[in-house]
């Protein structure tokens, strides 16, 4: 009797379906969907690539050779948001991409999103160190959290050892005399 | 799981199980507070309260849904699902997907909830309760669900203490099994709950403590909304890794899961064990199962609530090449001899 | 001619939908079940669900193809008469998801990855789970693809 009454009231109110296709899903504000990049802001440090806990996100040299992308894979990607949280410069954030879908021709395009990387090399032995905005990002904090006596001339010096790889600069701090292995 | 990071694995423990996932993911995260020797602030208590009774009504729902079906009785099934979206519709407002929140981590809780969020999940709540009433006064009366559920499987206490059930199947027979009163791991307390138990112990008897435990959930839910939404505190604490061993036993919507994890460094764990409640109930049911009629075999597998992917299956595995070799058949592990 | 029209408008219109899921967590199958419910109803489009694959002309696939599944993925692709569309349903189905990881050092032993690796796959849709206004729209692409295979 009860679901006799139920089914019948039912019948008088609206349908409780949705009109998908016919008008877009009603998202919440907080939906996570895949992350995305914004290239001004991130400073390729990364920090993104360790964290994430599918491999989704990847450094990795494509073109033969001629860009270096970091990339984050669609289809691996689980919108945990892990990369979300961990970026120190608040690059990425959620999409409100919620329809993925590629079919067998267009599957590589369903990843991703990707931001160039562009390596500087130690002007010694020519290593690549990490991203041009990466030293930009540090020389930037630098100068706001160093006292002014200090400033200017710990900049010339970040200058100097920031245009070298890590191999070069322990040989450079051992010949200035500036290596702490003198007080060890 | 032991070639991840500790806080990768959260989101792993969280797939292990589609429908539980946010249980998972509290049990692993309860096994490293408890490795690490600390406790979640208050505040990320009772939000990990919440998201874990909005899953076991939707759990629950499902369930109640699926087993009419079984039964033939569809308009239930949609009548179930159709109310369930407002639970899930709630926990998409409050995580921001509706499944594998990701928001339970070790420490605490890893993402603020605002308290707009928290009004809108409350508002869906609401409306839900007025529908689950309804739900389970339609199933006390539905001629269907009874002539096809009732007396099948009827267990009594010292049967079901025997065979080993556990969660809602166990309480069905008025046995009074349920972590969060054994072995509070969370504040379920200060929340006004108790556990709800029913007396017959059969196949329809565990259909109606299921419902009796959603709605119960339901006022759980909506009096921790109000709490949240005029408290407010840290959400994590601050932590350090080490090596250790830790054990956590919750209950998931369907009993008794327990998460053991050792570690020798602070990168991965080296050993992690999972034992589902699916393992216990399926393995007590295929003992009851001889001597029933074939229609009544759905029923009552499916009145325990089988979650089989979370369920410990055993296939021997040749270590060179992966092939399988054998596959240990549910009716052999129940009458195993060490 | 005509009726071949006729047979692609039915193909088109009136798609058959089966679920098979061969491994992961069971997140994107009650997704897709889901989709089978008042809100989000999939017979509104002409769907039905069949639970044989003799039946099926859309296989929805879900969850990570493992070691011990191999063997009856293949058997129930062999046995879905064509023509026939398989969709990949969740991250785990496309590329393995969460329980592969690229770097070699964290793969299982017992898993394979996705399910491209066992049998072709004609539509992909990743997500963890994928909603399942995604998964609607996936089956209207899937219908399309299988009257175009009907020629």
């Amino acid at each position: 009797m009860k679901l006799l009454k139920e089914i019948l009231r039912a019948l008088t109110r609206p349908p409780v379906t949705t009109q998908y296709p016919a008008k877009p899903a009603s998202l919440p504000p907080s939906f996570r969907g895949p992350p995305d990049f914004d290239d001004a802001r991130c400073i390729r440090c990364f920090a993104c690539s360790s964290v994430c806990p599918t491999g989704a996100c990847y450094v990795q040299d494509i073109s033969d050779g001629e860009r270096t992308v970091l990339i984050i894979d669609y289809t691996r990607c689980i919108s945990c948001g892990r990369c979300v949280t961990i970026c120190p410069t608040d690059a990425l954030h959620h999409t409100r991409e919620y329809s993925l879908l590629a079919s067998r021709k267009t599957l590589y395009t369903l990843s991703s999103t990707e931001v160039d990387v562009r390596f500087i090399r130690c002007t010694e032995c020519n290593q690549p160190i990490t991203d041009v905005s990466h030293i930009r990002f540090i020389a930037d904090r630098l100068s706001e959290n160093l006292p002014e006596e200090v400033r200017d001339r710990a900049l010339e010096d970040f200058k100097r050892f920031s245009s070298l790889c890590p191999a070069c600069r322990t040989k450079l701090a051992r010949k200035l005399g500036t290596s702490p292995e003198k007080w060890c | 799981m032991e070639q991840r990071t500790f806080h990768q694995n959260i989101f792993l423990a969280e797939r292990v199980c589609g429908i539980c996932n946010t249980a998972h993911a509290i049990c692993y995260c309860t096994a490293v507070e408890r490795l690490l020797g600390i406790s979640p602030p208050h505040r990320a208590q009772l939000l990990r309260i919440l998201l874990a009774e909005l899953e076991r009504i939707h759990s629950h729902l499902l369930l109640i849904g699926l087993v009419a079906d079984l039964a033939g009785f569809r308009t239930l099934f949609m009548y179930a699902w159709k109310i369930r979206e407002h639970v899930l519709d709630a926990i998409e407002r409050i995580t921001g997907s509706r499944r594998h929140s990701g928001m339970v981590t070790i420490g605490g809780v890893s993402r603020p909830v605002p308290g707009k969020d928290l009004a809108s999940a409350r508002r869906s709540l609401l409306v839900l309760a007025k529908e689950l009433p309804k739900l389970l006064s339609i199933m006390k009366e539905s001629t269907t669900l009874k002539r096809r559920c009732r007396g099948v499987t009827e267990v009594d206490k010292q049967t079901a203490r025997k065979i080993g059930f556990v969660g809602p199947n166990a309480r069905a027979s008025g046995l009074k099994l349920d972590v969060r009163a054994a072995e509070p791991y969370l504040p379920y307390a200060e929340l006004d709950w108790k556990p709800v138990l029913g007396e017959f112990g059969d196949s329809f008897e565990r259909l109606i403590v299921r419902a009796r435990e959603a709605y119960q959930s339901l006022r759980t839910a909506l009096i921790c909304i109000k709490r949240l939404l005029s408290e407010s505190g840290p959400l994590t604490v601050e932590y350090q890794l080490r090596a250790g061993e830790g054990i956590a036993r919750v209950e998931a919507p369907r009993g008794e899961l327990v998460y053991y994890l050792a570690a020798e460094s602070t990168a991965h764990p080296s050993f992690v064990r999972i034992r589902t409640p699916t393992m216990l109930n399926l393995s007590a049911i295929v003992q009851l199962l001889p001597g029933l009629r074939v229609a009544d075999v759905p029923i009552a597998i499916g009145s325990i609530d089988p979650c089989m992917t979370c369920c410990d299956r055993v296939t021997v595995l040749s270590a060179q090449s992966a092939a399988v070799l054998a596959r240990i058949p549910l009716r052999a592990l129940t009458t195993w001899k060490p | 001619m005509v009726l071949n029209a006729l047979f692609r408008w039915a193909f088109r219109r009136s798609p058959w939908v089966g679920l098979l899921q061969v491994g992961g967590c069971n997140g994107c199958t009650i997704e897709v079940v889901d989709a089978l419910t008042p809100r989000f109803d999939i017979e509104r489009f002409g769907a039905v669900y069949k639970s044989t694959p003799r039946h099926v002309d859309i296989l929805l696939v879900t969850g990570c193809v493992t070691v011990g599944s191999v063997n009856f993925l293949k058997r129930i692709y062999d046995q879905i008469p064509d023509p026939k569309v398989i969709v990949a349903v969740g991250t785990c189905a496309v590329s393995g998801g969460i329980f592969t990881n690229r770097a070699e050092s964290a793969s299982s032993y017992a898993v394979l990855g996705g399910i491209d690796r066992v049998i072709p796959v004609d539509i992909y849709v990743a997500g963890c789970p994928p909603k399942p206004e995604a998964i609607i729209d996936a089956l209207l692409e899937a219908a399309k693809l299988l009257a175009e295979k009907r020629q």
